[in-house]
């Protein structure tokens, strides 16, 4: 479904990372976890053209999306193609990024409408059934501002997708929230997951990852330091480092 | 007072009509200010930097010169370059204005534009939508409250610099002030002074109330 090879970045000077290569299947749910400034968001944001890769390839549902090297296209891609690739990959940002000048309606409508050019009442009909899917029936007309944070990213969700994307990726969907609310947005992720909607999932959270997640990364400066199933980061970590971080976030 | 009294409904309906004319001139000169400006402001943050450098330039040139020799400019000086540029009073008083408060409204547009969360960018470029689209839908609404009060500010001055196209022989309020003045009248001074502190008293109180309305989702 996903496929990165040999993914490299930098900013500048500053090599973010350092030849990542990682495939996620269809249907499967990935962890991310790792230390601040490892450049798990990077990574995230380089799937979805969000940041340019400097080198490496990219692969999505069989479709090469990027092929760079230092920092030069192998492959030119035209602005159309990557637009509608973006689209195809749902995000979900740590400080949600819903519209303020829309309601939590219009933030799901926007883009069915505007993007693939949906007629409205179509577009509506369906965006009132994702809202309720994620338990926000009574709030559809309501500003983000008037949203409690666990709320605001519930709808973030519906309107990632409201886009009908392959896969989704989650960059700390619930570190900007207070504990409480936590919960609510955790459990609409695994109703994602059982439903077999692919995710990548950047958390901190490691009672969801333990629970959800088919695998778990562990990153660190960079690289993949270590991957396997929940049982085996959490319970029997191979590498120093791994077992270092967990020490300290378990 | 019996005297000024009627000296002044005698020339009321000309009052009136100079009000309208000043009017005229600061709104049609703002829809120029801001179409433009918006053109200035978006080449001003564009990726390329031809754009960038021309909408510099343009905006350097006309914040740094007095308003007054732009005016004579458009007026005077272009016909002499070409007698294709000759223009009346009226369109180059308006494209005069414009032009200047295209220039400080582009910095204001720009600013606005500036202030909005790269995070908006970035959730509707996930989202599969265009530059294009992103702006018009997304961040130029946003950015139309955080303008509103500085638009309101540039709107009021440019009100008042209506009068330096009296300059160029336009009968505007500034204008009939003069000439009824020279007449002997120099009192005439003062309704007129009334008159731009009622506009411009009722503008600020239009541009609060129309921040007031662009609020409700904050
Ligand atoms: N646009 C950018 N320009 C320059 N440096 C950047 C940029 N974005 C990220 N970085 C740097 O890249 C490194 C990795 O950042 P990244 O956000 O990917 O880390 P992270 O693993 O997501 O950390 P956190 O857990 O704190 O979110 C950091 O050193 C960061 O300062
Ligand atoms: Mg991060």
């Amino acid at each position: 479904m996903i496929k990165l090879e040999n993914i490299h970045k930098s900013f500048g000077d500053l090599k973010v990372l350092k030849g990542i290569n990682l495939e996620v299947n269809k249907g499967e749910v990935v962890c991310v976890i790792g230390p601040s400034g490892s450049g798990k968001s990077t990574l995230l944001r380089c799937i979805n053209h969000l940041e340019r890769i400097t080198t490496g390839t990219i692969t999505i549902d069989g479709e090469i999306v990027d092929e760079r090297k230092d920092g030069h296209d192998l492959r030119k891609i035209p602005s159309k193609q990557v637009l509608k690739l973006c689209s195809e990959v749902g995000m979900v940002f740590q400080r949600f990024n819903l519209f303020p000048h829309m309601t939590a309606l219009e933030n799901v409508m926007e883009a069915p409408v505007q993007v693939l050019k949906l007629p409205k009442d179509a577009a509506e009909q369906e965006a009132r059934q994702l809202l309720a899917s994620v338990g926000l029936e009574d709030k559809v007309d309501v500003y983000p501002s008037r949203l409690s944070g666990g709320q605001q990213q519930r709808v973030a969700i519906a309107r990632a997708l409201a886009m009908k994307p392959k896969a989704m990726l989650f960059d700390e969907p619930t570190s900007a929230l207070d504990p409480e609310l936590v919960g609510e947005v955790l459990e609409v992720m695994k109703q994602l997951a059982h439903e077999h909607m692919t995710m990548i999932v950047v958390t901190h959270e490691m009672g969801f990852a333990r629970e959800v997640a088919h695998r778990v990364i562990f990153m660190d400066d960079g690289v993949i330091v270590e991957e396997g199933t929940p049982e085996e980061i959490f319970t029997a970590p191979k590498h120093e480092r791994t077992k270092a971080f967990l020490s300290r976030v378990l | 007072m019996e005297n000024f009294f009627e000296s002044f409904m005698k020339r009321f309906p000309t009052l009136m009509d100079c009000t309208r004319v000043t009017l005229t001139l600061a709104f049609s000169a703002v829809l120029v200010g801001m179409v433009f400006g918006l053109i200035l402001a978006l080449a001003r943050i564009s990726r390329f930097k031809l754009l960038r450098s021309l909408s510099w330039f343009y905006i350097w040139v006309f914040r740094g010169t007095p308003m007054l020799l732009q005016i004579f400019l458009i007026y005077f000086i272009l016909p002499q370059i070409s007698p294709a540029l000759r223009m009346s009073e009226y369109p180059a008083a308006i494209i005069a204005l414009g032009l200047n408060s295209a220039a400080y409204l582009a910095e204001i547009i720009r600013g606005a534009i500036q202030s909005i969360d790269k995070g908006q960018l970035e959730a509707a470029k996930a989202l599969g939508m265009s530059y294009g689209l992103t702006m018009k839908r997304i961040i130029i609404p946003q950015s139309i409250r955080r303008m509103i009060p500085p638009f309101g500010n540039e709107f009021i001055t440019l009100l008042k610099d209506t009068s330096l196209v009296s300059a160029i022989g336009l009968t505007e309020l500034m204008r009939m002030a003069r000439q009824v003045s020279s007449g002997g009248e120099s009192w005439f001074y003062i309704p007129i002074a009334a008159i731009y502190l009622i506009l411009t008293s009722l503008f600020t109180v239009i541009f609060q109330k129309l921040e007031k309305k662009y609020s409700i989702y904050e």
